[in-house]
């Protein structure tokens, strides 16, 4: 009888335990998806999965922070200019919220970053000033609390880049700082599993673009 | 499949804690454990799978569908369809969303059935953030959707010098008017166009000229981050224009430190600017001579002083804690020249006019939030022009004083209803002091404090129309009169990037003050417009066709012969305007190429001033068009400009001819180019910028003067531009 009892009983109790939202689980799961993402569609998708694993603890900043991240790179990928102002104001107003909950925390500054550089895109003639502009600042608040962040180095460097030579950009100015941001990656370690630890490869063909002309 | 998997390694720990540790239980329980693997593998999986549309049944690729509160779900592929499992149970909400398109719920019941939903996603409705009313509006900022112009644009326009006044007149409603260079607007008087700089009015927006030759506006393009051109139906916030309005927002914080100056053909300027996290600011001086410029290329006119000013600028910029802002910009500057020009008066001699103006111009603007979702603003203005003009013996000076303070209250409720309310005093101060060697001194001053009031509301009354609803009150002491101006505008979003709107709106406007100046009983002139106009943006291309109506009354009208009798002034003048317009912008079709085509026709007839009938006047051309180009090619660093512009025949009156105004001058013609050189200097940008007018070298005339001569025949002297070519060389040089 306590056989049977307990045929009836544990499905009911597993099924309990899988109801409930297990965060770092599904953390686990949805992060390596941002990886193998590939359309603006895919990203999209992730993003909102992060977004409702994120309403279901507030208190946490992990699944909010890779929700805006996961936007932030639809709106690279997205081709219609009018679209990316209302994702990138979604991922804005996440990564807002977290820098509210945690200022000192530079990653989010980073992001906030790659954000600005986003908003160029839309009109690089009329954006690039202000927003390449506020894009330094958030990278140089990076910079502030934690100097060997590898990625606020590698944005530093992207946007000397992509700023014409004219302007004091250019590839000989960005390669040095790619070189920093190079040396960076190669000590650094991300203080949890969820802390952001890309950069590496984009890095290093960076590097590579600098030395080819 | 992966999701599961996951949890269910992670479980055991907690599953073997609740069971006793028997040998036998143990087997029992990994029985378990492989009899829920299959369950969950079959029956307790449910697949959901379906098509997203919007409300014509459209498949809608990239949504996204989601059990709510959980992390399962798809995106839907090309043709809308998605499909996934999830290993929910019981009643689940599925949760779709797409960008641009309203949220849906759809209840469905999880229980290992495979479930088919078709979802329809409405389209979002629109807030007031995403409408802008576009009838008779050509709005310039970076911030807004429906931008048509930005403060750059006007800044690398190749017949525009530079100059606001003359981007603006690329626009269709704006008249070409060479020999004055203030904008005139469907069919109206310069008078009729007022500028305000954050909301305050701007009494001498133009540099003062001897006549015949064009102003400028006395402001810098880079002042301004939003410039709003209207060419009819404005706001209630803003009065005393009886046609058109010119709103320009001043930057916020300077975002960077540095200097500059710049080396012109004609002058040289420096500026400073000091950025900080609450304060910013910026000095700058100017100064010009035209002597040498004047001597190179050859002018028209002859000068007796060659053009010469100065000037000196600051602007101020402090955050407070509230998210207040103060900002506070000024400048003062004097300007000279002297030249010789035919007294019509007196059978055409050539005698000297000496003109002298100094100008001081102060704004502030203070934003901030006053509690429960409401800002505030308080706006002042000050300005005083002093101008001195000497044509022969005789003597002219004018002294204007101006002072504006205005407070309003603006509070979003939602998204789709928000107030604006508030309060404003002008007080004008004129004197006028006429002097000539063979009559006496007269003096005249004529001062009002006119106060105003002003409400509106912006509502989306359905999904997607928006209306504007305003009121505006006004008292003059000086005319004893009181005008109430209801304002009325709408636009309908018809589709995703087209719209129709509609402005309408009654306009008062004070007299001016040369026409004050031998009696105080007038009333105010009056214009009603009526704005129909359609616009459809796709990407970077923007059309637009629109159709008004202006009908005028209480024109101010007087005897031209006996023009200081005071008896022969009346408000009986009136009129009528009304004209299509068209424009179109592409700045996409061609990588690095952007151009606009502006066309205008406009049907006017008034009786006004000295009219003695009904006719068209002189600086409304019957079609007006004009075609800006601008090319960058990043190769050079250069960016170069084209503008081209023509306008039909403006009528002029010939005394000899029996009618009024029924002669038209030939028409206008010109095509500017210009080129902006972008060089790297010390760390920063530097620029040099080269422009030239009327390439073809065109004689254009502009009209005629008729005077009689010494042996008693009419003389027709036609008005031509001071020089057939105007040249502009500049570098400017940043610092940090």
């Amino acid at each position: 009888m306590k056989n049977l009892a307990l045929t009836f009983f544990i499905p009911l109790l597993l099924s309990f335990t899988l109801s409930a939202q297990d965060y770092d689980a599904d953390l686990q799961v949805l992060l390596p998806r941002i990886g193998t993402a590939k359309t603006g569609a895919d990203y999209a998708l992730v993003a909102s999965q992060l977004n409702s694993l994120a309403q279901s603890e507030p208190g946490r900043w992990e699944a909010p922070f890779w929700s805006a991240h996961c936007l932030v790179l639809q709106a690279f990928s997205e081709k219609e200019a009018d679209k990316i102002d209302p994702i990138l104001d979604q991922a804005e107003s996440l990564l807002e919220k977290l820098i509210q909950q945690h200022p000192d925390e530079a990653e989010f500054y980073v992001l906030m970053a790659m954000l600005n550089q986003a908003r160029i895109s839309v009109n690089p003639m009329t954006r690039g000033m202000k927003y390449s502009g506020l894009a330094d600042k958030n990278i140089e608040k990076a910079m502030n609390l934690d100097p060997d962040n590898p990625r606020a180095w590698y944005l530093k460097a992207s946007n000397v880049l992509y700023t014409p030579a004219m302007f004091g950009g250019g590839k000989e100015k960005a390669r040095p700082i790619f070189e920093t941001a190079a040396e960076k990656f190669g000590t650094y370690k991300p203080r949890s599993p969820y802390h952001p630890d890309w950069g590496r490869e984009q890095n290093d063909a960076k590097i590579k673009a600098c030395e080819s002309n | 499949m992966v999701n599961t998997v996951a949890r269910n390694v992670n479980k055991p720990d907690l599953v073997m804690a609740t069971i006793a540790p028997q040998k036998k239980a143990m087997n029992y329980f990994f029985t378990v454990l492989v009899f829920m693997f299959l369950i969950s593998g079959t029956q307790c999986q449910t697949l959901i799978s379906g098509t997203i549309t919007n409300m014509k049944n459209e498949p809608l690729p990239g949504a996204n569908v989601m059990v709510k509160g959980s992390i399962d779900g798809a995106s839907s592929d090309t043709l809308g369809h998605f499909s996934f499992t999830t290993h929910r149970k019981g009643e689940a909400i599925l949760l779709t969303t797409f960008i641009g398109f309203e949220a849906d719920e759809t209840q469905v019941k999880l229980d290992g059935t495979d479930i088919y939903v078709v979802c329809r996603l409405r389209e979002q409705s629109a807030s007031l953030a995403d409408v802008v009313i576009t009838a008779g509006s050509f709005e310039a900022s970076d911030k807004k959707k429906g931008v048509t112009l930005k403060p750059l644009d006007i800044l690398t326009t190749a017949s525009a010098a530079g100059d606001i006044y003359g981007a603006l007149s690329t626009l269709p409603g704006a008249s070409v008017v060479g020999e004055d260079g203030r904008l005139f607007v469907r069919g109206g008087d310069a008078y009729e166009t007022n500028t305000y700089i954050d909301g305050m009015r701007v009494k001498k927006p133009y540099s003062s000229t001897t006549p015949d030759l064009p102003s400028r506006g006395r402001f810098s393009p880079q002042l301004f981050t939003g410039t709003t051109f209207s060419s009819g139906g404005y706001s209630a916030q803003y009065g005393e224009a009886l046609s058109s309005a010119l709103i320009l927002n001043t930057t916020g914080m300077a975002s960077e430190s540095q200097r500059g100056i710049g080396l012109m053909g004609l002058g040289i300027s420096a500026s400073k600017t000091w950025a900080g996290e609450k304060v910013s600011g910026t000095i700058g001086a100017e100064y010009y001579d035209l002597k040498l410029y004047n001597s190179l290329v050859k002018q028209r006119v002859s000068y007796d002083k060659d053009p010469v000013g100065a000037g000196i600028s600051f602007n101020l910029r402090k955050k407070n804690n509230h998210d207040g802002l103060l900002r506070v910009m000024g400048n003062a500057s004097l300007s000279r020249v002297g030249l010789w020009y035919p007294d019509y008066e007196n059978n055409g001699v050539q005698s000297p006019v000496n003109l002298d103006n100094d100008n001081l111009f102060l704004n502030s603007l203070w934003t901030t939030s006053a509690g429960d979702g409401w800002g505030l603003k308080l706006g002042q203005a000050f300005s005083y022009d002093n101008n001195r003009l000497r044509p022969g013996e005789r003597g002219i000076d004018e002294k204007d004083l101006f002072y504006q303070g205005k407070l309003s209250f603006y509070k979003e409720f939602t998204p789709k209803v928000n107030l604006l309310a508030g309060a404003d005093i002008s007080l004008s101060r004129f004197v006028q002091e006429y002097t000539d060697p063979s009559s006496s001194h007269f003096r005249v001053e004529i001062s009002d404090q006119m106060p105003a009031l002003f409400v509106e509301s912006e509502v989306m009354v359905m999904r997607r129309i928006a209306i504007r609803a305003g009121l505006r009150g006004e008292w003059s002491p000086m005319l004893g009169e009181l005008v109430v101006n209801p304002r009325f505008s709408a636009a309908w979003l018809i589709g995703e990037d087209s719209q129709i709107s509609f402005a309408s709106g009654i306009f008062n406007q004070k007299p001016q003050e040369q026409l004050l100046r031998f009696t105080r009983n007038l009333g105010f002139e009056r214009a009603e417009h009526y704005i129909l106009n359609y616009q459809i943006q796709k990407n970077d291309r923007i059309f637009r066709i629109e159709l008004y109506q202006k009908n005028y009354s209480n024109l101010v009208c007087y005897n031209g012969l006996d023009f200081t009798n005071a008896t022969t002034y009346n408000n009986r003048g009136n009129g009528y305007a009304r004209g299509l317009e068209i424009f179109w912008r592409d700045q996409q079709t061609v990588k690095a190429l952007d151009y606009w085509v502006s066309y205008s026709f406009i049907d006017t007839r008034r009786l006004y001033r000295d009219f003695p009938v009904k006719a068209r006047p002189s600086f409304a051309p019957e079609h007006n068009f004009s075609l800006v180009a601008k090319w960058w090619v990043a190769k050079l660093n250069t960016q170069f400009g084209g503008t081209l512009s023509m306008a039909s025949g403006r009528p002029y009156n010939d005394p000899s001819s029996t009618g009024f105004m029924d002669k038209l001058a030939p028409s206008y013609f010109d095509i500017s180019l210009n080129a902006s050189y972008l060089f790297p200097l010390f760390g920063r940008t530097s620029v040099l910028y080269l422009s030239v007018s009327n390439i073809t070298g065109r004689q254009n005339i502009f009209g005629y003067h008729f005077y009689q001569s010494a042996q008693g025949t009419i003389i027709s002297d036609p008005v031509k531009p001071e020089a057939d070519r105007f040249y502009f060389i500049g570098v400017f040089f940043n610092f940090s």
